[in-house]
Formats: C-alpha cells, structure tokens, sequence
C-alpha cells in the first residue's frame, strides 16, 4: 500500500525521465504559470518626447494633458525661424535627454522636421536610443511625407508612419512612458 | 506592454467575443487538402476558434464542416459512416448531409418532417490552392474567396505545410512581425539552409547586424522594413508585409521560393502555424519540395502520423548545446520554424504582455496590436467590418530591394509590393 502510494505521488511529481515538470519544457502550461515570480521586473524608464512642428506640438500637448504619461514632453520651437529660437530652449531639452532612456520625436506628414538634426546630435553624444512616428493623416502628398522622412531617417532607429493621432498614446503606453 | 484587459481582448477568440468575431470575418485555412483526399473518405476532427468541429468529404465529393456532434445524444460524428452523399451516426443511424441538415432520423417516420428541424452548425468549406478554407461568420457578410498569391499560383509553382504550435496565436504571430529577432535567434540559417543561401542579399544581413527600421501602415495592415547598409550609400531593404489578422509574409532570398505563415487559432493556448513556399513565376524543383518536406526553410518534420513537431515540447525541443555553444545554432533548437516556436511556446500558453518591457523596436508589434484593438473594437461596437478582406489587400508581396538613400520603400518598392501577374518577385 506504501509503495503504491509512493508511486501514485512520483507519477504526479516526476515525468519519466525523473524530472520534476518545472524542469522541462511543458512547464508552459497555464498551471505552471501561477508560479511565476511576479515581482517588478525592471524600474521605470524615462521617456522625453519632443515634437517637430506645431501640429505636432499640439498633439502631444493634448496627449500630455491625460496625464497619465510620466515621460517629459519637451516644448521646441516650431516657427520657421526655429533655429534662432533654439538657444533658448536648449537647457529644457539637454535636461530631458540627458535624463531619458529613450526619445521619441513626433512630426506631422510634410513638417521639415529641422529640430531632428539635433535632437539626434544630443541622443548620439549620450548614446540614447532615437525613435520618430510621422503622423500621415492623409491630408499630405507622397512627396510632401517623404520630406519628413528624408528628414528623420537618418537619425531614427526606428520610424513609424502611422495614419492615426491615437498611434502616438498607444506607443507610448506600450513603451511605459 | 499591454493592459490585461487588452491582452484579453487581443488573444481571446472563441465564440462571442471581439476577437473571435473579428476572426470570423475571414476565410481562414481550416486544412491541407490533403486531409480529405478522395470522395467518402474518413471524416477528421478539428477545433478551430475554440470550436470542435467535423471536416469531411461526402461521397458526391462535397466538403462539409460541421459541430462535431450528434443532435442526437452528443456523438462524436468521427465515428460516423461517410456514404450515399451523408455522414451517418452509428448509434441510432442519424444521417446528416455536408450543410448540417439531418437527412434522416431512422425511428421517426418520413412523413412527419422531424430531422428537417434537425440541423447542425455549420460552415462553407472551399479549396483554394492545397488548402481547404473555411469562414464562420455570418453569411451576409461573407467575403470574396481568398485571393492570396501563394494560394492562387498553380499547384507546381506551391507547396503549403502546417504544424500545431502550443501557444495563443498572436505571441505566434507577432513572431513573423518581430524583424529584429532574425539577425540573432535565425543567424546561423542564412549560410546553412537550403532554401536561403546563396543569396546577395544574405552578405548584407551577415555584414550589417544593427538594422534600422520603418514601420508604415497600409490599408490592410502594415509593411515592416529593416533597412540595412549597401554599397555607394544605399539601402537593402527587406520589406515585410502583415495583413490582418494573421497573414505576414517574410522577404524573399534571391531566386529561392518566397514564403510566408499564417497563424489560426485552434484555441485560446493552441494554434496552426500555416507555412507556405511559392514562386510566383516557375515551379518549384523537384530538391526545393524535397527540402520543404525534409524540414527545411521555415517547414518541421512531424511525428509521425500527425502534424505536431518532432521537435516538441515533451523533448525540450531536443535542444543541442554543443552546437549552441559552437555557434552552429544560436539557441541550440535545430529549423528556424522550431526556433521560433520553442521560445514562444516558452512563455506560456498566453504571454502576461502586462509585464513586458518593450523597446523602440518592437514598433511594428506594438502598431500590430494596436490595429488588432482597433478594428476588433470597430467591428463589436459599429459593425465596422474589418480590413484585410478585400482582395486588394491580400494581393501583397514581400520584397528584398536596394533603393537609394532618399527614397521611401513604400514609395520605391511599390511595384514590387504587389503581386504582378507574370512577374517574378523583387529579390536580392
């Protein structure tokens, strides 16, 4: 009777090869995942994010104002004379990239885009990654797209052209920032 | 990352909810052709949307899919006897026709209509290419017939396999969106395999193992492009199209076949890895379809008698740490098929995205879901029929193009991708 029940408990415990579930591959079932450590498993990130023109500026300002994003929306001048004015922006937006993990620069389908040259400059001096999203709502020719991207491309590790405003909070939110 | 109740919505699919009823306005691959190989044959038991079900040719030569079971007493109808245009259930002799109707009910008179009130759930079942399709959506809705390259080209020109995968499907599919994993899990494929070496294109990946990345959306879903560094200051650019819910396609290597996946729930922790080969302009050689049958390219050997991987879970994927720790395969699991899906497997039956940590990178899975979300909510909350149903948007191909620096791959490549009748795919 024992031995029995010795070996109804190893039949539950051990696979044939004498190994405990845990340590094989079909330690994936849904029952196994209960154990999985659920401790945080990495500290929050930061995320700056700079807009390339006013549209741009806009949006993000709006996306800022959910306040449910606790990366840094940095303002930078988006007039034609952009870059006379950057030198007084330029303490705010070092601050936020020294301080980021990551950027995000966001620009609207047919902006120049002419922040991103140093925006990138400052992300490539403190190694941090560079993304871009290119909101195309349409209202833009080809030609006109492919000037902001021309614009970006060089500089972005990644760059997205999205059709709708929302892309930019659900990126966000799927990045932690 | 993704809140739990968005990765529930994303991964759920059975009856009732928004992803099940997004899933339900496509034709989907239901099984090979060869499944059902002659008129009257054995019937064979598939779930797919977490629904059992019952596929089988009728001795007229009709294809049928239907509820597994009897109206009667809950029957499998597995058992049931395929003859004279019907399927019949052994225990009491219900008979039903390839619609679901009951056709004759043995103990009831004829005369008093009762198995014309009988009729089980059912849906259309059509071949197209070596592929039984089938749609389980309302029949109002019901789209054109599927109008994929790979499916559409003559049958010497195609070969199509599939394996079960025991994961949700879409931590299967975000796989074949998931460019940035290539140059590190499949790095040993591109000298090795036999239906990838060789190619031009395959020094630039060796040479350039940083890409950079477009994500850009189109009307049926996205096209993802991994650009890396070419002579005289272009660009190769390997192009991915994904159309939605479940089709991608992966950039063809010069002349060798292109080839692509679908992924289709079985279940919410089960799916088929559909794999196809085609090319769009010759027929594949009689050594191509050898290798696609041996396992290699993005095809498994199965056990036998089934289309589970040999490779499987129950053998920890019969992981080689010698030729991990050589070099010869990064992760150690043999065919980049079960490469891929040893470690999505891996991460459970459906993946916690809630504690994910997702980098700039991931954009294209990350706009992925965000489709998914969106056109699931669109179609459960306005009727909003969702994209990737229109025969335009299945008439897609992948690319592997040089382009110089200035030029948009979407813009550039255009021509290339879309299929053009007569034209061989744009490869390097």
């Amino acid at each position: 009777m024992r031995s029995a029940c010795v070996r109804a408990w190893r039949s539950l415990r051990y696979d044939g090869l004498g190994v405990m579930p845990s340590q094989s591959a079909r330690a994936t079932s849904a029952a196994e995942a209960r154990f999985r450590i659920a401790a945080p498993n990495a500290r929050p990130r930061s995320v700056a994010v700079v807009p390339l023109d006013a549209a741009a500026r806009a949006l993000l300002q709006a996306v800022a104002a959910e306040g449910r994003f606790g990366a840094r929306f940095v303002a930078l001048a988006q007039g034609s004379d952009w870059l006379a004015e950057l030198a007084g922006q330029t303490r705010a937006l070092v601050e936020a990239i020294a301080a980021a993990n990551m950027v995000v620069l966001v620009a609207t389908a047919g902006a120049e885009a002419a922040g991103a040259a140093v925006v990138a400059e400052l992300c490539a001096a403190r190694q941090v990654m560079l993304a871009a999203v290119v909101v195309d709502g349409g209202e833009t020719d080809g030609s006109a797209l492919e000037t902001t991207l021309a614009a970006l491309r060089p500089h972005a590790t990644m760059l997205v052209v999205a059709e709708g405003r929302d892309y930019v909070t659900a990126m966000l939110e799927a990045l932690r920032a | 990352m993704l809140r739990q109740e968005q990765n529930e919505l994303v991964t759920r699919t059975g009856p009732g909810t928004p992803m099940g009823q997004m899933f339900r306005s496509y034709w989907i691959p239901a099984l090979l052709a060869e499944e059902l190989p002659d008129n009257g044959c054995p019937p064979v038991r598939i779930k797919l949307l977490s629904e059992r079900l019952l596929a089988w040719r009728d001795s007229e030569g009709r294809f049928g899919l239907m509820d597994e079971f009897c109206a009667h007493r809950g029957v499998s109808l597995w058992f049931g006897r395929n003859e004279e245009g019907g399927l019949r259930c052994p225990y009491h002799g219900w008979k039903y026709d390839v619609t679901g109707q009951c056709v004759e009910v043995p103990s009831e008179p004829a005369e008093n209509g009762f198995c014309s009130r009988i009729k089980l759930a059912a849906y259309p079942l059509v071949q197209v290419g070596d592929i039984l399709w089938t749609y389980m959506g309302p029949p109002e809705t019901q789209p054109p017939l599927p109008a994929w390259e790979f499916a559409r080209v003559p049958a010497a020109q195609s070969f199509t396999s599939k394996r079960t995968q025991e994961c949700n499907w879409l931590q299967a599919m975000e796989g074949g969106i998931d460019s940035s994993h290539v140059s590190w899990l499949h790095r040993g494929a591109l000298n090795e395999d036999p239906l990838f070496k060789g190619a031009k294109g395959n020094q630039y990946n060796l040479k350039d193992s940083k890409p950079v990345f477009e994500v850009v959306e189109m009307p049926g879903g996205l096209f993802v492009g991994a650009r890396r560094n070419a002579e005289d200051g272009h660009y190769y650019w390997r192009i991915t199209p994904w159309v939605m819910p479940s089709f991608t396609m992966v950039p063809p290597r010069g002349d060798h076949p292109v080839h692509g996946h679908f992924w289709i729930p079985i279940d919410d922790e089960n799916c088929w890895a559909w794999s196809f080969d085609y090319h769009p302009v010759r027929a594949l050689t009689a050594e191509e379809r050898q290798h696609m049958k041996d396992g290699h390219g993005i095809h498994v050997t199965y056990v036998p008698g089934t289309y589970r991987p040999a490779a499987n879970k129950d053998n920890d994927y019969l992981i080689d740490r010698e030729a991990q720790r050589q070099g010869r395969t990064y992760s150690g699991v043999a065919g980049i098929a079960m490469q891929d899906a040893s470690l999505q497997e891996s991460m459970g039956p459906v993946v916690d995205r809630s504690k994910e940590n997702l980098v700039s990178t991931d954009n294209g899975i990350i706009m992925a879901r965000h489709r998914l979300i969106r056109a699931a909510r669109a179609l459960a909350e306005k009727g909003v029929l969702p994209p990737g149903r229109d025969v335009a948007h299945q008439r897609v191909r992948s690319a592997a193009v040089i382009l110089p620096p200035d030029q948009a791959f979407k813009d550039a490549a255009a021509d290339a991708l879309r299929v053009r009748e007569g034209v061989a795919q744009s490869s390097v």
